[in-house]
Parts: structure tokens; C-alpha cells; sequence
């Protein structure tokens, strides 16, 4: 695991880094986007951890060069620009995730997290959550390494519920996720079908457990 | 006048070009008849007319005279009349017929008749005049019967010739079309500039175009375009003002939370934490509500259930790390015109409050009803008793017992409402607790 933090701040930078690297791995800091795209020449990162303002510069530019990268790194952006249109900007560009400052350190470390999870299941095919592993390519859910019978609808349910794991993936994504375009959507399906799925993995003895928030959505918690 | 200005530039405009060009028509109508006019022409032209209808002729073939109304009404209007009807097999006269007219009876000879004046006077007069259309035997000779200008006038409306008619009928034609195009020709290019500008909305940057406009409203057009100059200055310099206001804030409290991790002690550190969290609270909401307030907000349609879902989404995780139950009751699409990040703002504070308020109920329960009223519900203690009556959307406003809160959710939930033009009230949930309700209009 290899991280990259770009912030110019003179104390939080090396905190960033510090904390990064306590909870993930190694971790380099650099200050200005001059810096960061010399390190990016270097060597492959898994995690960028970047501010937006930087002393030569808007950061956003460097998230675009950093998509085309291969591996390519999980991106998340710390920003003191609260404006919704700067936000969406930023994940515009390509950016996986943001994280308004200032934040609590755990809730920075989740994040981290849960883009690396993400960025994992895209280019490895695999990721999990607490005993429950899920791997895209060979369509298998493990728990405590032990593979898990899932028909078609609830593998598909669990995907897009691990993929977002520790967020509300709403109702709507869930019917995109399971249904195709053909398909005809019965509106109480989707329930029924992770009932079904709550029950196995508790009987399989998982320990993550899917939330369901009446006429929200679904999330997956460790 | 005034009032008809007001009313509209155009049809005033039109208004006032039908009157005088009616008034214009008027005049040299009456200019014509004073200047070339009622010689007696017309007067003798209708006595004519009335003689015809009163004269039969006995089997001889000699005219009778059995006057009708009107032409004793004539004969009494002009006592100068005097008249000579021949055919030739008699005559009959009225009045005091000139010798020189008797003098030439017998001639039946019609275009003799009526071209022969009598040159005697200081004025040329015409003497002899209608001869009957359909019976070119007989010959009406008649004098003494001038009509003034007025009576002119009533003669043609009451038995309008063709011109006349044709006149008329012009006449209406021209006012008309002024009254009906001119305040097109107007109006047109004003509805395209309004709608020029009605376009411009929210899309900073968009201006009237100046080179399509007529030249009238060019110096309008620059100034309007000019005034959304300094209002777009205006509005990227006060975000300007915003973000590096945002940065300056939240920079250095970023900063104090990592250091606070350095604190040894947990019990100041926990205590520390928390102020701090409370600080940056309130820099987030007080940077909501200057963006609120501050900025335009584009309105767009949006599915109410679907925003009101994605933010109470947002929530959730502090729902759930304060154990409240959080729920979403409303069938989609509620459609309405709105902003969807100022909405999305207004209901996480909605709910942040309710989960903060909800207390031991530990239940909040958004309802998003058909009638475009969404309703935040929790079951706690109620806001009637903290606050005491005072007004609670006021920036600052807070519960007595309540020292978590910043005081700004309900302000800014009160901006989001008024840029909504949309209703907010606060009651008491059955049973205990609070419902704030944002209804929005149609």
C-alpha cells in the first residue's frame, strides 16, 4: 500500500501523512503540483489524498492527468471549498470521493477506506467487508473464506451494496444494479430480495450487516 | 392620458394615429365640400331624385305630378325651388320657373337640358340637371335648392353613392389597420427583447443582443445589458469572498483538530473536540446561509421524493452513530420548481436537528406528501418548551437546554424556504415532539 498526500499546509500535511501511515501504510507528502506530478513520475500510488489549493495552483487540473494513470490511483479530496458547484467540480474530474475540512480523523480514515475498497473491486475484481468477501470476476461471495450460493439478483444486490460499503446506496441504484433494461421492475422485488440475502449471509455467520433504512435505501456496515 | 400610457405604449400610439388620420379624412372632406362643394349639385341631384319617384305619366303620355313626402319636405326646405318636368307630350312646373329655361322647353333633348347654365349672375349656376335613367323621354330642368355642408354630409349617409361608399370604406380600412398594426409593429420587438431577457435567467454571462434590437431600444438593451454587468461582478466577487472566506475558516480549524490529537488528556481532549466541532458547525452553516442569501439560485423541475431521499441519505451515518431510527415515507415523482442543492441544504439541517432533537424518542420520520409538503417529524421533547416563545427562525435562536446546536439550521431552513417562496411552520408532533414543514407552491 503506497499513499500520496498533497497538501501545502505545514502542519497538517505531515499529520496527514502520519496518521495515513499508522492506519493504511506508507505514505509520501509533497506541497505544491509540481511535486506531486514529479512523485506520481516515480512510482505507482494506490491513494492520492490531495487538497484543492496549492501554491501553484488548483489541484482539480491534476486529477484529470491522474485517471489516465495506470494503475490508477483512488482519489480523495480534501477541500475547505464548501460551495456545492466547487464539490461537483472536483468529482466531475474524476475525483472518487471529497471530505469537507475539517474532519474528524476516523471519519478521514473510513473514506480512505472505502475509495480504496472501491478503486480494489474495480481493477482487482475483489474487495470485503469485516468476514465477507466478494469477488466480481469469479461472481463468488466467501465468507470466512468459505463460498456463498447466491443466484443471480441477490450476487448483483450484494455487489452494488459492497461496492458503496458504509454509505446509503439508494433505493433507485439498487433497481439499476439488479434489473436491465428489459427487465420488468416489481416495485416490492428488490425487498424480497434482500431479505433473502440478510438471512443467508446471517445463517453463512457473516458479520457485516446490511441496514435497511425504510424508503432510503440499503447499507452495508461492518 | 397618463392612465393610457400606462395601459400600453402601443395601442395608445395606434389610438391616437387612427384619431388624427380620422380627423384628417374629416377635414379634407369637408374642405373638399366647402372648396368645390354643394353648388347644388347634391341638393338638386336629390330633389331630382324625389321628383322621378313622384312624377306618372297618363296615357297621353303627359306627366303627373303626386308628390311624396320628402319632396314636400324639400319643397318647403328651399323656397327657391323651382322644377320643369317635359316629355314630349307635355310638361309640368313648379316654382318660379327662370325664362330662359321656359324659353328652351320643348327641346327633349337631354344633353342640351343638362348642360345649360344660367351664366346671368355674378356667379356661373347650373340649372338644368338629372335627367331620369330609365325613361330618356323625360327631362327634369330644376334650380333654387343649395344644401349647406351639413346637409351635404346627411344626404350622402342617408343614400350613399358609390363613392362615397368607397370612401368610406377606405377610410375605415386605414384606421383600422392603424389601430390594429401599429401596436404589432411596436410590441413585436419589445415581446422579442422581453423574451430575450426572460431567457437570461440564472446562466451568468448571458446578455440581450444588441445588434437585433430596433434602435429605440438599443440604449435600453446596453443598459440592461451594463446593470447585469455589475451584478455578475457583483455575484463572482462575492464568491470569491465566500470561498477564500471558507478556506481562511476552515483551514485553521482543520489545523486545531489535528493538533488536538496531540492532547494526552481524554477527558479535555473529548471536551476540546466537541467545542471545536460546534466552531466548525457553525462556520459551515454561517457559509450556507451567506451562499443562500448571497447567491442566485437556479430553479429548475425536480422530483421532491428524490432529493428529499438524498438528503436524508447524507444523514444517515449520524443517524445512525446516534442511534436513531431514520425512515422515508412519500411516492415519487413529487414535482416541483426549485433549487436542488438550496433544498438538499435545508432538509439536512431539518433532519440533523430532528436527530439532535429527536432525543429519546431515538425516531425521525420524513414525510414527503403528494400535496409538495415534506415534513421533518421526531418525537422528543419539543420545541415549544425550550424555546419560550420566542421566534426560532432568527439566526442565533437557540433551545435553553440545547448547547450542541449552532442556532443557524432553522435560519437557513427559513432562507431555503423563502427562495422556494415556500411555507415553513413548526408544530407540535401528536403525541409530543417536533414536525417542521416546508410546503412548497405549485
Amino acid at each position: 500500500m503506497r499513499i500520496l498526500v498533497i497538501e501545502d499546509d505545514a502542519d497538517l500535511g505531515p499529520w496527514l501523512r502520519d496518521a495515513l501511515e499508522a492506519a493504511l501504510g506508507g505514505a509520501d507528502r509533497v506541497a505544491t503540483l509540481d511535486e506531486a506530478e514529479a512523485a506520481l513520475k516515480v512510482r505507482p500510488f494506490d491513494l492520492v489524498v490531495m487538497d484543492r489549493r496549492l501554491p501553484d495552483g488548483d489541484a482539480v487540473t491534476l486529477i484529470a492527468r491522474m485517471r489516465m494513470l495506470s494503475p490508477r490511483p483512488s482519489i480523495l479530496v480534501l477541500t475547505a471549498l464548501d460551495d456545492p458547484n466547487e464539490i461537483a467540480r472536483a468529482l466531475n474530474a474524476g475525483a472518487d470521493d471529497y471530505l469537507a475540512k475539517p474532519f474528524e480523523p476516523v471519519e478521514l480514515i473510513a473514506r480512505a477506506r472505502a475509495v480504496l475498497r472501491r478503486n480494489q473491486l474495480d481493477q482487482k475484481g475483489v474487495t470485503s467487508v469485516s468476514n465477507l468477501r466478494f469477488d466480481t470476476f469469479a461472481r463468488t461471495a466467501y465468507v470466512d473464506d468459505q463460498p456463498l450460493i447466491l443466484p443471480r439478483r441477490e450476487l448483483a444486490l450484494l455487489e452494488a451494496l459492497m461496492r458503496r460499503a458504509g454509505q446509503v446506496v439508494l433505493r433507485e441504484s439498487l433497481d439499476n444494479a439488479v434489473y436491465g433494461f428489459d427487465d420488468e421492475i416489481q416495485s416490492n422485488a428488490i425487498d424480497a430480495h434482500l431479505s433473502r440475502l440478510r438471512k443467508r449471509l446471517r445463517e453463512a455467520g457473516c458479520r457485516a450487516e446490511i441496514k435497511a433504512l425504510r424508503g432510503i435505501g440499503y447499507l452495508m456496515a461492518e | 392620458m397618463r392612465m393610457l400610457l400606462k395601459r400600453s405604449i402601443a395601442s395608445s400610439a395606434a389610438m391616437l394615429l387612427g384619431g388624427l388620420i380620422s380627423a384628417l379624412l374629416c377635414c379634407l372632406f369637408v374642405g373638399f365640400i366647402a372648396f368645390y362643394g354643394d353648388d347644388g349639385d347634391v341638393a338638386q341631384s336629390d330633389v331630382a331624385t324625389e321628383i322621378k319617384r313622384s312624377v306618372r305619366t297618363d296615357e297621353a303620355g303627359r306627366p303627373l305630378l303626386a308628390p311624396t313626402g320628402r319632396l314636400l319636405a324639400l319643397q318647403r326646405q328651399f323656397p327657391q325651388l323651382w322644377y320643369v318636368v317635359s316629355t314630349p307630350h307635355g310638361s309640368l312646373s313648379h316654382g318660379e320657373v327662370p325664362p330662359r329655361v321656359r324659353a328652351g322647353l320643348g327641346l327633349p333633348d337631354a344633353p342640351q337640358a343638362r348642360s345649360a347654365y344660367d351664366a346671368s349672375g355674378p356667379e356661373m349656376q347650373l340649372v338644368g340637371s338629372t335627367r331620369a335613367g330609365d325613361s330618356p323621354d323625360m327631362l327634369i330642368a330644376l334650380g333654387g335648392a343649395v344644401y349647406t355642408s351639413t346637409e351635404v354630409v346627411m344626404s350622402l349617409l342617408r343614400e350613399p353613392d358609390m363613392p362615397s361608399t368607397v370612401l368610406a370604406a377606405v377610410m375605415t380600412i386605414i384606421i383600422l389597420t392603424t389601430i390594429l398594426v401599429v401596436p404589432a409593429l411596436i410590441v413585436r420587438p419589445v415581446r422579442r427583447a422581453a423574451a430575450a431577457a426572460e431567457e437570461i435567467g440564472a446562466w451568468e454571462g448571458a446578455r440581450l443582443p444588441v445588434d437585433q434590437q430596433p434602435s429605440e431600444l438599443k440604449p435600453l438593451a446596453l443598459a440592461f445589458n451594463r446593470a447585469l454587468d455589475r451584478i455578475d461582478a457583483a455575484t463572482a466577487e462575492q464568491r470569491r469572498f465566500l470561498s477564500n472566506a471558507a478556506h481562511e475558516l476552515r483551514t485553521p480549524l482543520t489545523r486545531l483538530r489535528t493538533r488536538l490529537e496531540r492532547v494526552e488528556d481524554r477527558e479535555i481532549k473529548t471536551e476540546l473536540v466537541a467545542e471545536l466541532q460546534s466552531l466548525s458547525a457553525t462556520v459551515t452553516m454561517l457559509l450556507q446561509l451567506a451562499r443562500l442569501t448571497s447567491q442566485p439560485t437556479e430553479m429548475q423541475p425536480i422530483d421532491l421524493v428524490s432529493v428529499v431521499r438524498e438528503a436524508t441519505a447524507r444523514e444517515v451515518p449520524t443517524a445512525l452513530a446516534s442511534g436513531v431510527d431514520i425512515e422515508l415515507r412519500g411516492e415519487g415523482p413529487v414535482m416541483v420548481s426549485g433549487s436542488p442543492q438550496a433544498i438538499g441544504i435545508g432538509l439536512s439541517n431539518l433532519v440533523r436537528n430532528a436527530i439532535q432533537h429527536g432525543g429519546s424518542g431515538g425516531r425521525v420520520v420524513v414525510v414527503v406528501a403528494a400535496s409538495r409538503r415534506v415534513s421533518v417529524i421526531d418525537f422528543g421533547p419539543g420545541i415549544g418548551t425550550a424555546y419560550g416563545g420566542r421566534t426560532v427562525m432568527e439566526p442565533f435562536a437557540r433551545g435553553k437546554q440545547d448547547s450542541a446546536g449552532t442556532g443557524l439550521g432553522l435560519a437557513i431552513v427559513a432562507q431555503v424556504a423563502a427562495l422556494h417562496g415556500a411555507g415553513l411552520s413548526i408544530e407540535e408532533t401528536p403525541g409530543g415532539g417536533t414536525t417542521v414543514s416546508l410546503s412548497f407552491p405549485q
